[in-house]
C-alpha cells in the first residue's frame, strides 16, 4: 500500500510536470503573458460584421455566437448530438420510471419557509437570467447553451427546496421535457435544413455566391440585428438544453423520492 | 518582474495544484462521487486555462463585441487591436453543457450501482464480485 502511494504521487508530479512543459516551452500560453491577438481569432474578428465582405461574414455583432453557428456550425450540430445521447443514456438506465405517473409526496411543503421564500425569488430571477441569455445571444455573451444551462437551476431548486410533487404540478414533468427536447432538435434540423432544400448550402444564414435560394432569414428586427438564422438557433437551442437538463433532473428527483418512501422498484 | 506577471505566475500554479489535487482524489479515493467531484475539477480548471489563453495583456481591452453595426476598416482595425481572442470562449461554452450531460450520466449510473451493490465504494465492490465468482465456482 505504501508502494502504491508513492507510485501515484510520483506519476501525478509526472503528469503536473508534463502540463506545465507544455504550457510554458510549447508555447500554449503560459507565464510569458500573450500580448497580441493569434492571427485566427483575429481573421474571426474581422469578418464577422465586415460590410466589404459580405460572403464571409456571419452578420453578429458578438464573436462566440457567429463562430459558434456560422463559421463552426457542424461542429456544434454535433456537440448538440453529444448532449442528445449522454441525456439519452442517463434516461435509458432507469427507463421504468419515465411513464409512471409521480405519485404524491407526504412530504408536502418541503424545506423551512425562509429557503422558499428566497428560492421563489432566485427562480424568477434566474428565469429571467435564462431567457434574456438566450434572447440575445447574438448581441451579448451567453447563447442557448448558457441559456439552457442557466434554466436547469430553476427545477434542481424546485426539486430540492420544494417537492418533486410540486414541481410536476407546477408544470415541469418529464413528459413535457422529453416533448421539448425532441421537438426542438427536430426544430434545428428545420432551421439548418430549409436553406439547402430551396436552393443555398446547409446551414446558411446570409447570401452566398453560388446560391440561388429565393429565402433568407430576416438580417433586422426593427434595426436590431437578429445574424439571419443565429437568433433562431440560440432559442432553439435553449429550448434544447432546457429540456433535456429538465428531464434528467426530475427524473432524478423522481428516484430519490421513491427511494425514501421505501417503493420497491 | 511587474505586479501583473507574478500575478499571471500565480494564477497558473494554482491550476497546476488544482489538478494535482483532483487527479489525486482521481486515483486514490475509493467512493464513486468523490471520483466524479474529481472529474468536475479538473474539466472546471480546463475551462479556466481556456480563459487564460483568450486573455492579454494590454490595457485598454475589450470583449468581443462590437457595437456599431456596420463598422468601416477603421473601426473593424481598432476593434481588433482591443478585443480578446473569442476562440477560446465557444470552446468552453459547449465544453460547459457536454460536462454537465457527462456529469449527470454518471451521476445515473451511480445510483445504479448503489441498488445493485449497495455500496459506493470500487474497493468494496471488486472484493464483492471476487468472492462472487469464487463462491460460484
Amino acid at each position: 500500500m505504501k508502494w502504491l502511494s508513492f507510485i501515484t504521487a510520483v506519476s501525478i508530479l509526472i503528469v503536473l510536470f508534463g502540463i506545465a512543459y507544455a504550457l510554458v516551452v510549447m508555447g500554449i500560453s503560459g507565464p510569458p503573458a500573450p500580448t497580441a491577438l493569434r492571427a485566427l481569432g483575429e481573421k474571426y474578428l474581422y469578418y464577422m460584421i465586415n460590410p466589404y465582405y459580405p460572403f464571409l461574414r456571419a452578420e453578429s455583432p458578438e464573436a462566440v455566437s457567429a463562430i459558434l453557428w456560422d463559421y463552426r456550425g457542424l461542429d456544434t450540430l454535433y456537440e448538440t448530438m453529444v448532449l442528445f445521447a449522454a441525456i439519452i443514456g442517463a434516461v435509458l438506465i432507469y427507463r421504468d420510471y419515465l411513464y409512471e405517473p409521480t405519485k404524491k409526496s407526504t412530504r408536502v411543503f418541503g424545506l423551512s419557509l425562509i429557503v422558499r421564500s428566497v428560492s421563489k425569488i432566485v427562480i424568477w430571477l434566474t428565469l429571467i437570467t435564462a431567457l434574456a441569455l438566450g434572447l440575445t445571444g447574438q448581441l451579448t455573451p451567453g447563447g442557448g447553451f448558457v441559456g439552457g444551462a442557466a434554466f436547469a437551476v430553476i427545477p434542481v431548486l424546485l426539486v430540492l427546496v420544494y417537492t418533486i410533487g410540486y414541481a410536476e404540478k407546477l408544470g415541469f414533468t418529464k413528459e413535457k421535457a422529453l416533448l421539448l427536447r425532441t421537438s426542438a432538435l427536430l426544430l434545428l434540423l428545420v432551421v439548418i435544413i430549409v436553406p439547402y432544400l430551396l436552393g443555398g448550402y446547409v446551414f446558411q444564414n446570409q447570401p452566398k455566391p453560388g446560391a440561388t435560394s429565393i429565402y433568407y432569414p430576416p438580417r433586422f428586427l426593427d434595426q436590431t440585428p437578429l445574424g439571419g438564422s443565429l437568433f433562431f438557433l440560440n432559442l432553439i437551442e435553449l429550448f434544447a438544453v432546457a429540456g433535456a437538463f429538465t428531464l434528467s433532473f426530475v427524473l432524478l428527483g423522481l428516484i430519490t423520492s421513491v427511494r425514501e418512501e421505501g417503493g420497491e422498484k | 518582474m511587474r505586479i501583473e506577471e507574478v500575478f499571471w505566475l500565480y494564477i497558473w500554479l494554482i491550476i497546476l495544484a488544482n489538478t494535482g489535487v483532483a487527479l489525486y482524489g482521481l486515483v486514490m479515493r475509493p467512493k464513486v462521487l468523490k471520483k466524479i467531484a474529481c472529474l468536475t475539477i479538473i474539466a472546471d480548471t480546463s475551462f479556466l486555462i481556456l480563459a487564460l489563453i483568450g486573455y492579454r495583456f494590454k490595457y485598454p481591452l475589450t470583449p468581443y463585441i462590437i457595437t456599431n453595426w456596420s463598422p468601416d476598416n477603421e473601426t473593424l482595425s481598432s476593434f481588433i487591436e482591443k478585443s480578446v481572442d473569442p476562440l477560446p470562449p465557444t470552446l468552453t461554452i459547449t465544453a460547459v453543457v457536454i460536462n454537465l450531460s457527462i456529469t449527470i450520466l454518471l451521476v445515473f449510473l451511480s445510483i445504479r450501482l448503489y441498488e445493485i451493490y449497495g455500496t459506493l465504494n470500487v474497493r468494496k465492490i471488486a472484493m464483492l464480485k471476487k468472492s462472487k465468482s469464487v463462491s460460484e465456482r
